[in-house]
């Protein structure tokens, strides 16, 4: 039953996005245009609706949504011409209709529900939302979006602060897909995330298919994108004892490379560089990791730029520049970090259509502007919140350069196919290969200098950029090299560095068939904390509970399966994993001494405890972890018992009568409403 | 850099409603210049007066609304022709309107914003000196979108009725407009009243001198000229401070050889007083955003206007120079015998005319009046109890002629050769410059000022006006009017010597102390301190309420301006200025003692004295505030306040208490 529940969910889903793929078509009058920029253009519309009013519960829009998207699908698929449609409207709809109907878009309908089925591959079978990475860190973005309250909502995580301190726009779409279809926040999270990755699948293939013919090129290079993994895939084999996914791409500077023979040959060619921690992420391995990370955006914006960059070259629409700028915005929204490479890009496009200046330059700078003036509240809180993190890109220092074989190794089939792009004969292709060498000249040579130092100085870098650089060859110059260009060893070449990533498919099917399944299926994403009684308990008796501000005992900093129960609750904490809320606000110094607190409160070293949480607000106080012992619950009641209720939810027959349950604040500071 | 990009959009966002607005005003008053100058006044003046009867508090939305239809407006005016469905006698006009509003006839107030801008972008610290915290309390109190009067923010629950507050209203409703903090608001509002008055400015040397050299000249030395002192000071003093260079005698020492002994000398047979004179450069570098910068703009307004009126004889521009009467009474009361003086010399000009000019005028006035009774009620019963009068100079009290010839220099230079013209207009005019200068030396302003400061108010808002004024409108005519080439000269040098205090300026623009670049919320001097930004950051979060902190400086900053920051009133902002404002009402003294006792834990019975007061939140972070003071105020207002502890420093709590039943965070 519960998976006839999902299903549901997710045709309510691809009906309304084939709605606003058909809606967004009236203006982009191409389908995988419209498709890769409708969601991005109802999100922002309801971005700057709720910047000035959030709108709470919208599963009745998600109602209205879902009939508007059957009217227009049936438009799309039918001849019927409406009574009242003026005649200048006719060749319009017949136009639309050819390039809308069901039929034209089989293939990218299909393309979406391919990537997006994979993807919920991997988040039906683990679907937890667990403290293993940055899940949780996302998920609270998630929760804080829940609320549906004006931008910026408060932070989930650190009450009563505003959320303005990060680039949250895609977890804010979650939220939103979420609050429309009805789904409980963990679910939102998982489906979000399938349904992120099948649009970063559609807006690739877009490109793709726009710039390439053959069908089997055009699987090739998208296979290559969603399952490829970095140059190293294959190879860490041969270099490394039984390595996991997270082994080729965390490779230079965490590779053990211990495999005889090639490893310890590698291992002593880097132990003549400095030793420094150089990631690299590509979208396959997001998939696996299942994180619904800010970097996923960014493959999704630019697709979205190459497509329409590409139907800009055809008929120079206005229309098509607009989107092209708007996706500056949309990337400082979702993914500040990856601003620069976009802006570049787009840069350079401009200038090689330099001749075009005065045609292209106002609408691409009107199109950012129109996104920027429909995020305007946020952005400006956001940007105010940026400018006290003191991030700045600097010039790599001599010293923390990658080791040159090590580089060529990781970014093997962009530079390969850079290389192949400049020697293909194809005018583009000459100009793209440069461009993406510059690009990877560019990444090696600037680095955002945020607050990680050390080997971990390039780290957010080369994590972000990399990936983003190789996906963006790939898509741009793949075509050119697999089928453009008219020297055959080209494309003999630019096939096998296209697929040779793909070998990361073994790395990742072994993980899928091994990895433990116990939570499959359980798509709210808490199982792993409700699989034991006390949370379960304790999660289902505060659902019932009116939205207030939580505390629970700490665990220390940050990747823990802490701070996460009353999120799934619908409630706020005072305080999350405290690592996080230091990294996004800049190390203020209030924040360890919160923490210290929540220790003091919860160890029952607080001496006046109940005038604490009175002055902080808080509502709730939850007593269900392993250190909440019957003795600390006895010394913590006696304080808080004048001002606060306990409510006990069971108490254990064995274990000294260890209780579980919680106190909350007395009915009489609750609204009425609430009671 | 990301800072930047948002404060480049905020900008454009300024510069689109202010260009709509121009373009919409432009509708009835279709002269560009003329309409840029009025369209601020008319569109603040049409939300002061719905405001006197409802606050509409936040206008985020609106400010969004207008952003888009300033665009449209924009995209019109530049288009190549007129809308389709734009039909008949409107075709013609939009055809007139379109002419005179096409974006490339429409470049003037920026280069003056960009000035004043770059000042405050550079040194945008609301810090104690000076005025800007009180101006800042006004800009606050009108940021919160209630009904005017609006309660006063520094002496809750007072209403604010007692100043002429409508230039901080004007800054306020910008900030609302473009959501963005009072701090910020203070800012922009000032760069944008400088770029006014350089379009003010501009307005009318377009329609008195075809020339561009005399118009830039006389345009740079009202913008950015110096008193008759500039040159001098070098010679007189050995500190080189801005303010020092505008002004002699009273509080300035003359101490530099060889002049200043001997001016010290010569001032010893008079009895000192303190004459300053400031300059509207100095105003701009100091960056106050005090009420005599309207004035500036309202001399600009009213003298295009005027201009207008003589070429069009349409009453709705007589209509504009009388409002200009009723926007000084709102905006700065001190200049109002003046720009009165003006108006009815203006008048008395064009009496012949007087039928065609009155009405218009009388309807201006009063449709201002009309507008905002509201608060002009309350303000102007405020200012009848206060008993300021106008008085006779005493005859001790004048001030040296030799000081007076220095200071006010470029003005007699120029009203003396301008006498010496064959233009009868332009000796006419000289003539009246030195009657106001007269009028200037013998009558003042009698206010709760005594003793050296008896004419402190009067000079200072009285003579930089007088010189910008004669300066306006005389020195272009004095310098094209035909006549002996040495008079010219004599004037073109009046119009140039006091612009080396822009060398003053540009010093220390180049060399002042940078530490705040860009925070244009203006209380990074304060919020840098560990503990304090971070107090700012949560009381913003805290529901508007009444404040009170120690009220001693003890060496810390920003006294009486954290809790506007964070949008709340304070039960006593600066006593002094309360005093002043209101009078000296016994009150306010008391108030001070009242809180210094309960900071001292001297006041009996506390937590009954916060409740009745309707104190919502007491803070602790001053210099005076130490752990022994935190124990003893904690036991002594429990029952009544709970503590909000935001940080340990260096075993000092930093925090506050707020009143009791916490409000709950459930369902918000």
């Amino acid at each position: 039953m519960q998976h006839l529940g999902l299903l549901f969910a997710l045709t309510l889903i691809l009906v309304n996005f084939w709605g606003v793929t058909l809606v967004t078509g009236l203006i982009w009058k191409n389908r995988w245009l419209a498709l890769a920029a409708g969601p991005w253009l109802a999100t922002t519309a309801f971005y700057a609706v709720e910047s000035y009013h959030g709108l709470g519960d919208l599963r009745g829009i998600g109602l209205l949504g879902t009939i508007t998207s059957l009217g227009v699908i049936w438009l799309s698929a039918t001849g019927a011409v409406p009574a009242r449609l003026p005649a200048s409207w006719g060749p319009r709809l017949a136009a639309w209709r050819e390039e809308f109907s069901p039929r034209q878009l089989l293939e990218p309908g299909l393309v979406f529900i391919l990537v997006s089925g994979y993807a919920l591959g991997w988040r039906f079978t683990y679907p937890n939302v667990d403290g293993s990475s940055e899940k949780l860190a996302d998920f609270s973005y998630i929760c804080s979006y829940y609320a549906g309250t004006t931008l910026p909502v408060m932070d989930a995580w650190l009450h009563p602060y505003l959320s303005t301190q990060y680039y949250s726009f895609q977890h804010y779409a979650a939220a939103l897909l979420g609050r429309v279809i009805g789904l409980p926040a963990g679910s939102a999270y998982n489906v979000g995330f399938c349904v992120l990755i099948g649009l970063g699948g559609a807006t690739f293939a877009g490109g793709v298919w726009l710039a390439c013919s053959r069908r089997w090129i055009r699987w090739a290079i998208l296979a290559g994108f969603v399952v490829g993994g970095s140059g190293l895939s294959g190879l860490v084999h041969l270099v490394d004892k039984g390595p996991s996914p997270w082994s080729s791409m965390r490779f230079i500077g965490s590779a053990p490379l211990d495999r005889e023979p090639l490893g310890p040959m590698l291992k002593a060619y880097t132990e003549k560089f400095p030793r420094m921690e150089l990631p690299g992420e590509p979208f396959s391995y997001s998939i696996y990791l299942g994180d619904y990370h800010a970097p996923l955006s960014s493959y999704l914006l630019v697709g979205l730029a190459v497509i329409s960059m590409l139907l800009w070259q055809r008929d120079q629409r206005r229309r098509y520049a607009a989107l092209v700028g708007g996706t500056l915005t949309w990337t400082l929204l979702a993914n500040t970090w990856s601003l620069p490479l976009q802006a570049i890009g787009i840069a350079a496009w401009v200038l090689k259509n330099h001749r075009d200046f005065r045609a292209l330059v106002p609408w691409l700078a009107a199109g950012a502007a129109a996104v920027w003036m429909a995020s305007w509240v946020y952005l400006s809180a956001f940007t105010a919140a940026a400018s006290g993190y003191g991030t700045a890109l600097r010039l790599v220092p001599w010293d923390e350069h990658t080791p040159p074989l090590l580089l060529l190794l990781f970014l093997l089939p962009t530079l390969g196919l850079s290389v192949l792009g400049w020697l293909s004969g194809n005018e583009a292709g000459r100009w793209l290969g440069k461009f993406w060498l510059l690009m990877v000249a560019f990444t090696e040579f600037v680095y955002v200098d945020d607050i990680y130092s050390g080997m971990f100085n390039r780290f957010n870098t080369s994590l972000k950029w990399w990936p983003l650089v190789a996906a963006g060859a790939l898509l741009t110059l793949g075509p050119i090299v697999l089928e453009r260009t008219g020297r055959r060893w080209v494309r003999i070449a630019g096939l096998v560095l296209c697929l040779y990533p793909c070998s990361f498919v073994y790395d990742l099917a072994l993980n899928w068939r091994h990895g433990n399944k116990e939570a499959v299926g359980k798509m709210e994403g808490h199982h792993f904390l409700t699989k034991d009684m006390f949370p379960r308990v304790l999660l289902s008796r505060l659902k019932q509970e009116p939205s207030g501000v939580v505390i629970e005992r700490p665990q220390k900093d940050a990747f823990t399966n802490s701070a996460c129960l009353p999120l799934f609750a619908g409630h706020r904490m005072w305080l999350g994993w405290l690592g996080h809320e230091q990294l996004w606000r800049g190390y203020r110094e209030d924040l360890p001494q919160r923490q210290q607190r929540l220790f003091e409160f919860f160890n029952g070293e607080m001496p006046d405890p109940l005038p604490w949480l009175q002055g902080q607000g808080i509502d709730y106080v939850l007593w269900y972890q392993e250190g909440d012992t019957t003795e600390l619950w006895r010394k913590l009641h006696e304080k808080l018992a004048p001002g606060y209720l306990w409510v006990e939810l069971f108490t254990h027959e064995f274990e000294n009568g260890t209780k579980l349950g919680y106190w909350k604040a007395p009915a009489a500071a609750l609204p009425a409403a609430a009671r | 850099m990301l800072q930047l990009l948002s404060l480049g959009f905020t900008l454009a966002v300024l510069l689109a409603n202010v260009w709509g607005m121009t373009l919409a005003t432009g509708l009835f008053w279709p002269r560009r210049w003329l309409a840029l100058t009025a369209a601020p006044w008319l569109v603040v003046t049409v939300f002061f007066s719905v405001e006197c009867h409802v606050g509409l508090g936040a206008l985020r939305g609106l400010g969004a609304l207008s952003t888009l239809l300033s665009v449209a407006w924009i995209v019109l005016s530049a288009g190549d022709g007129p809308p389709r469905w734009l039909t008949g006698a409107w075709r013609e006009r939009f055809e007139v309107w379109r002419s005179e509003f096409n974006p490339r006839r429409l470049a003037g107030c920026g280069a003056v914003f960009v000035t004043a801008f770059a000042w405050r972008y550079v040194y945008p610290d609301l810090h104690a000196w000076i005025e800007k915290i009180p101006d800042f309390a006004y800009v606050a109190g009108h940021a919160s979108g209630e009904r005017i009067p609006v309660p006063d923010v520094w002496l809750a629950p007072f209403a604010s009725a007692h100043y002429y507050s409508f230039q901080h209203y004007a800054a306020a409703l910008a900030g609302r407009l473009l959501g963005v903090a009072p701090g910020v608001a203070y800012n922009l509002g000032f760069s944008l009243l400088v770029g006014w008055i350089g379009a003010g400015f501009g307005a009318v040397l377009v329609q008195v001198t075809r020339s561009y050299w005399i118009r830039g000249v006389v345009w740079s030395a009202l913008l950015l000229g110096g008193s008759g002192v500039t040159l001098l000071a070098p010679w007189v003093r050995s500190s080189g401070l801005p303010w020092e260079g505008t002004f002699l005698f009273g509080k300035v020492t003359m101490d530099k050889e060889p002049l200043g002994p001997v001016l010290e000398a010569y001032a010893s047979g008079f009895k000192r007083m303190n004459l300053p004179y400031e300059p509207l450069a100095y105003s701009i570098y100091l960056g106050d955003y005090h009420a005599p910068m309207a004035s500036y703009a309202l001399m600009g307004l009213a003298a295009a206007a005027a201009m207008a009126w003589q070429e069009s004889r349409r009453r709705r521009d007589a209509a504009l120079v009388g409002a200009t009467l009723t926007w000084t009474v709102l905006a700065n009361l001190w200049s109002l015998p003046l720009h009165g003086m003006a108006v009815v010399v203006w008048c008395l000009w064009h009496r012949r005319s007087f039928r065609q000019l009155l009405p218009g005028l009388i309807a201006g006035a009063a449709v201002v009046w009309a507008l905002t009774w509201g608060y002009l009620s309350a303000f102007t019963a405020e200012t009848v109890r206060q008993g300021v009068r106008f008085d006779w100079v005493p005859a001790d009290e004048r001030t040296p002629p030799l000081f007076l010839l220095i200071a006010l220099g470029p003005t007699l230079v120029l009203a003396l050769a301008a006498v010496l013209a064959r233009d009868g207009l332009v000796r006419r005019l000289a003539l009246i410059v030195l009657g106001f200068l007269v009028v200037s030396e013998v009558i003042y302003v009698d206010d709760s000022y005594s003793g050296l400061e008896n004419r402190f108010n009067t000079t200072l808002k009285w003579w930089p006006w007088i010189g910008s004024a004669s300066l306006l409108l005389l020195g272009p005519l004095a310098l094209s009017a035909k006549g002996r080439a040495g008079s010219r000269g004599v004037v073109w040098l009046a119009c140039l010597i006091p612009c080396t205090y822009l060398g003053v300026l540009v010093e220390n623009w180049g060399w002042g102390d940078r530490q705040s670049v860009g925070h244009l919320e203006g209380h990074r001097f304060i919020s840098k301190v560990p503990g304090i930004g971070l107090l700012l950051a949560r009381l913003e979060r805290e529901p508007r309420g009444v404040v009170i902190e120690d009220p001693r400086d003890a060496g810390s900053e920003g006294l009486a301006s954290l809790p506007l920051y964070a949008g709340h009133r304070l039960w006593l902002g600066w006593d002094g200025y309360e005093s002043l404002w209101r009078g000296f009402p016994e009150d306010v003294g008391t108030r001070r003692r009242r809180l210094v006792a309960f900071f001292e834990g001297a006041l009996p019975e506390p937590s009954a004295w916060l409740e009745a007061e309707g104190i919502d939140y007491v803070l602790f972070y001053r210099a005076t505030d130490t752990p022994e003071r935190w124990q003893a105020l904690n036991a002594s207002i429990q029952r009544s306040h709970v503590w909000c502890e935001i940080l340990i420093l260096e075993n000092r709590p930093v925090g506050y208490w707020k009143r009791r039943p916490p409000i709950s965070s459930v369902g918000r």
